[in-house]
C-alpha cells in the first residue's frame, strides 16, 4: 500500500470519528397552547348563556353549577385545568337585592361585596355557593366585587337578574382568565 | 510531516463537504411534518356559531349536518356531538394524522350542555 494512501484512510477514518462523536439534537414537541384562547372565549360567551337558561329553568344555580363540572370534564380531555368563580343577582322583594356567588377556583374565596355603602365579606368554600341579602337596594346601584387579586365594579338593576364571574384556564405554565358578565 | 498536513486538509474538506450534505437533506430529503390543523377546527367550530348555525345542529344532535358546513380543500372532516355523560353521537376517524376541536354549548331553547367534537383529517 502507498504512503498516499495510508493518509487518505487516516482523514477517512478522522472524519468518520467526528460525525460520530456529533451530538444528536433530541426532536422536542411541545404541545401548544393557542386552543386555550379559543376554549375561553367559547366559555365566556357560554357561562351567561347558562344562566338565562337556567333562569328560564327556575334554578339558575343548579344550571350554573351542572355547566361548570360539565365544561371542566371537558377541558380535562384536554388537559386543561378550568376555574371559575361566578356571582348572581337577583330581586327577592321590591326593595331587597339578593346576592349568591359560586366557587370553583380550587380553594375557599373571601369575596367583599359591597352596595352603596353596604359592605360584606362573603366566605366560600370551593365548589360550594354561599348567598346573601341586601336590603333597601336602589332601582340602579353600583355593585363591587373584590377577592383573590381581582376587583369589578359594575352597575345592575334591581328588577333584573344578573351575572359576573371570571373563569381561568391553565395548561402546564400557560393561564388564560376572562371575565364574563350577563 | 507534509502528509500530516494532506491529512488534516483531507478532513477537514470531509467536513465540510458532508455537513452540507446534511443541511440540504434535512430540507429536501427528510418528509415535512404535516400543518397543525388543530386551530383551524376550533377556528371553524367558532366561526359556526357566530354565523348562529352551531347551536341549532347541536340540539338536534346533527353531526353530519355541522361537518355539512364546513369544506377544507384536501382535507376530510367529520364531527362528533356529546352530552353530559359522555355518550356521542357521529364517528371519530380512524387516521394516522387526526386533528380535533372542540366547542361548548350550553343549549338553545333549553339547557342541554353538549361537546362539539369536529375532526380534520389528510385525505
Amino acid at each position: 500500500m502507498r504512503k498516499g494512501q495510508f493518509f487518505l484512510l487516516g482523514a477517512f477514518l478522522v472524519s468518520t470519528l467526528f460525525f460520530v462523536g456529533l451530538p444528536r439534537p433530541a426532536s422536542l414537541s411541545v404541545e401548544g397552547m393557542e386552543d386555550l384562547s379559543y376554549l375561553s372565549l367559547n366559555l365566556q360567551k357560554e357561562m351567561p348563556n347558562a344562566f338565562n337558561l337556567g333562569l328560564k329553568q327556575g334554578d339558575y344555580l343548579a344550571v350554573m353549577k351542572n355547566f361548570t363540572w360539565f365544561a371542566d370534564n371537558v377541558l380535562k380531555n384536554r388537559r386543561v385545568s378550568f376555574g371559575a368563580l361566578a356571582c348572581f343577582g337577583s330581586n327577592i322583594s321590591t326593595t331587597d337585592f339578593n346576592v349568591t356567588i359560586f366557587n370553583y377556583l380550587g380553594a375557599s374565596q373571601a369575596v367583599n361585596i359591597t352596595i352603596g355603602s353596604s359592605l360584606y365579606t362573603m366566605l366560600v368554600t370551593n365548589n360550594q355557593s354561599n348567598s346573601t341579602t341586601f336590603t333597601s337596594v336602589g332601582a340602579t346601584f353600583n355593585i363591587s366585587f373584590r377577592y383573590a387579586r381581582e376587583e369589578k365594579n359594575m352597575t345592575w338593576v334591581r328588577d333584573k337578574s344578573s351575572i359576573y364571574g371570571m373563569l381561568n384556564l391553565t395548561r402546564r405554565d400557560s393561564v388564560v382568565i376572562k371575565d364574563f358578565e350577563g | 510531516m507534509r502528509g500530516i498536513w494532506y491529512v488534516i486538509e483531507s478532513v477537514m474538506a470531509t467536513i465540510i463537504m458532508f455537513g452540507f450534505l446534511m443541511l440540504i437533506s434535512s430540507v429536501y430529503i427528510t418528509k415535512p411534518y404535516p400543518a397543525d390543523m388543530a386551530l383551524k377546527s376550533y377556528d371553524m367550530l367558532q366561526g359556526l356559531d357566530n354565523q348562529g348555525v352551531l347551536r341549532n345542529y347541536t340540539e338536534n344532535l346533527n353531526y353530519t349536518g355541522i361537518a355539512s358546513q364546513m369544506e377544507i380543500y384536501t382535507y376530510n372532516r367529520s364531527a362528533q356531538i356529546c352530552d353530559y355523560a359522555g355518550s356521542c353521537v357521529g364517528s371519530m376517524p380512524s387516521a394516522t394524522d387526526v386533528w380535533a376541536g372542540t366547542y361548548i354549548v350550553a343549549g338553545l331553547s333549553s339547557y342541554q350542555p353538549r361537546e362539539v367534537r369536529f375532526y380534520i383529517w389528510p385525505l
